[in-house]
């Protein structure tokens, strides 16, 4: 191993690099993401679960293999934290019960990393007992790294490991990377299996991606991205390549979305999204405005009606009378308006004039970004930067529209706010359109540049 | 609840904490229509909504 070696100056394009020129080896790597661990773990209290002996074990093989001159795929060697939500063959699925059993077999998503050749490190934290977890912010102890996937956004802000598996059902996933300074995609519904996911909420429950850059978070697609046997809403799709030749792409046609989202940000955020702006544009983009169709506001009201996915996954876990309290404590626990058990109360003609709606915004907002020429919608993951303390991991309002309607979503790096703290930038495209989408984020990335890695 | 003429927020409302109440038997307070006006609110807003008669529901 070279002397200079460290995981936290690595992306995951690095790590793949090194390792496939023989300059690192897969046990080496690890070694580096351990002593990370052991230097970060006290603060940020970000994993749940680490069996590094196992993980110690199979970078030994890939050591092997790639001494032999065999690389299993694109990501052989990268270190991977996985959300808790996702079944790891050998870890316990700690939302089935703090006393889970080690699951069999991998989630497909999982599975896959393993097939690229990268080396799984450990599931990463979430909220559990409808409680947040104890997990803080890399820029910042005091403030939380968001949620639900809180581990997996703040190991990437703390340049411990430079890939995670999150996962999004309202604003789960793009939220903790805006939070925690780094990147993100909610692909398109359909494009990453669910296979051994633990459900929420199916027809919004999006694997997402959490990483240093848009350029790592490409790479990674293209080893997981595809039909799944084992997951019918799983899309047929070609196969997404691995780069995203930025060398052939011209300045994209950015629209900046200027009603529905803007009254709900706070002044930092609103001044960030300017900003940005305003670097895109000098850079060569096209910026325009863009109002969405009054309909939009629909989506937030039929993201309530789905919550009762949940309700019927649970039906027979919770064979008790439901008390007034459950109801308010069901409202607050998936931190939106309305209420996961008030869902069950809803008629089924409501759910699926819902269903109706998503596909008829769906077409509203493909024709408004069709028509006026828009490569991506600009506006923001959250609100603002993580909120100080750890009893909410924050407000997931922004992102419930785009997991309703299944549309790619990425954050990136738009600054830091008044108080120091991550700002993100939040870009949407129509279904379907992820590898265009990643293409036109990694273009504003260029423009806007990486957020320098936290102190800690 | 009937989805046809649009339902106004009370009274969604007032159906919900009737069921609820009828299902979980779960006292009718300000607290429980406060917990249940959100989703109310939803039912309001997609019961008036004009959907166009040939769009078809996405559930996946």
């Amino acid at each position: 191993m070279t002397k200079t070696f460290s995981v936290a100056q690595c992306s995951v394009i690095d790590i793949a690099g090194a390792v496939a020129r023989g300059e690192v080896t897969p046990s080496e790597v690890l070694e580096s993401v351990i002593e990370r661990i052991d230097a970060t773990e006290p603060r940020l209290k970000a994993w749940t679960t680490l069996k590094l002996d196992v993980s110690r074990e199979e970078a030994a093989v890939l050591t092997a293999e790639a001494k032999s001159g065999k690389l299993r795929g694109p990501l052989h060697g990268v270190p991977v934290g996985v959300k808790e939500w996702f079944n790891v063959a050998g870890f316990p699925t700690l939302l089935k019960g703090m006393d889970a059993p080690p699951e069999p077999r991998d989630a497909t998503v999982v599975a896959r990393l393993r097939a690229a050749g990268a080396v799984i490190v450990g599931k990463t934290t979430v909220p559990l007992d409808d409680k947040p977890p104890a997990t803080t912010n890399p820029y910042n102890i005091e403030h939380t790294a968001g949620g639900s996937s809180s581990g997996s956004g703040a190991v990437v802000g703390g340049r411990v490991v430079p890939i995670t598996l999150a996962e999004q059902t309202a604003g789960s996933g793009l939220r903790p990377a805006a939070y925690c300074g780094v990147a993100g995609i909610k692909p398109t519904y359909g494009y990453l299996s669910r296979y051994g996911l633990f459900p929420g909420s199916w027809s919004r429950d999006h694997a997402t991606l959490i990483g240093y850059t848009m350029a790592d978070i490409a790479l990674v697609m293209s080893c997981l991205a595809g039909y799944d046997p084992l997951d019918p809403t799983t899309a047929h799709i070609e196969p997404l390549p691995a780069g995203l030749d930025l060398a052939s792409l011209g300045a994209p046609r950015i629209g900046v979305i200027r009603n529905f989202f803007p009254e709900r940000l706070q002044p930092d955020m609103l001044a960030a999204i300017e900003i940005n702006a305003s670097k895109l544009k000098a850079a060569g983009a096209t910026v325009v405005d863009v109002n969405l169709p009054a309909e939009f506001d629909l989506a937030w009201k039929c993201a309530e009606m789905t919550w009762v996915e949940s309700v019927t996954r649970k039906a027979g876990s919770e064979n008790k009378p439901v008390k007034l309290e459950d109801l308010v404590s069901s409202r607050a626990s998936v931190g939106t308006a309305g209420g996961v058990r008030a869902s069950e109360l809803v008629p089924a003609t409501y759910y699926i004039q819902a269903r109706r709606i998503r596909t008829w915004l769906t077409g509203m907002l493909t024709a408004l970004m069709r028509e006026q020429g828009i490569d991506a919608l600009l506006t923001a993951p959250a609100p603002g930067g993580a909120p100080k303390g750890l009893v909410s991991t924050g407000d997931p309002t922004l992102q419930i529209p785009w997991s309703f309607l299944g549309f790619p979503c990425t954050t990136i790096n738009g600054g830091v706010g008044s108080d120091g703290m991550p700002l993100g930038l939040h870009f949407a495209s129509t279904p379907r359109t992820d590898y265009e989408l990643m293409r036109t984020t990694a273009w504003c990335e260029k423009v806007i540049g990486l957020l320098p890695p936290p102190a800690l | 609840m009937r989805l046809k003429p649009a339902v106004s927020v009370d009274e969604a409302v007032n159906w919900l904490a009737t069921q609820a109440s009828a299902e979980w038997g779960v006292e009718v307070t300000p607290e429980l229509i406060k917990t249940l006006t959100p989703m109310a609110e939803a039912m309001a807003a997609i019961s008036a909504a004009d959907v166009p008669w040939d769009v078809e529901p996405m559930f996946l």
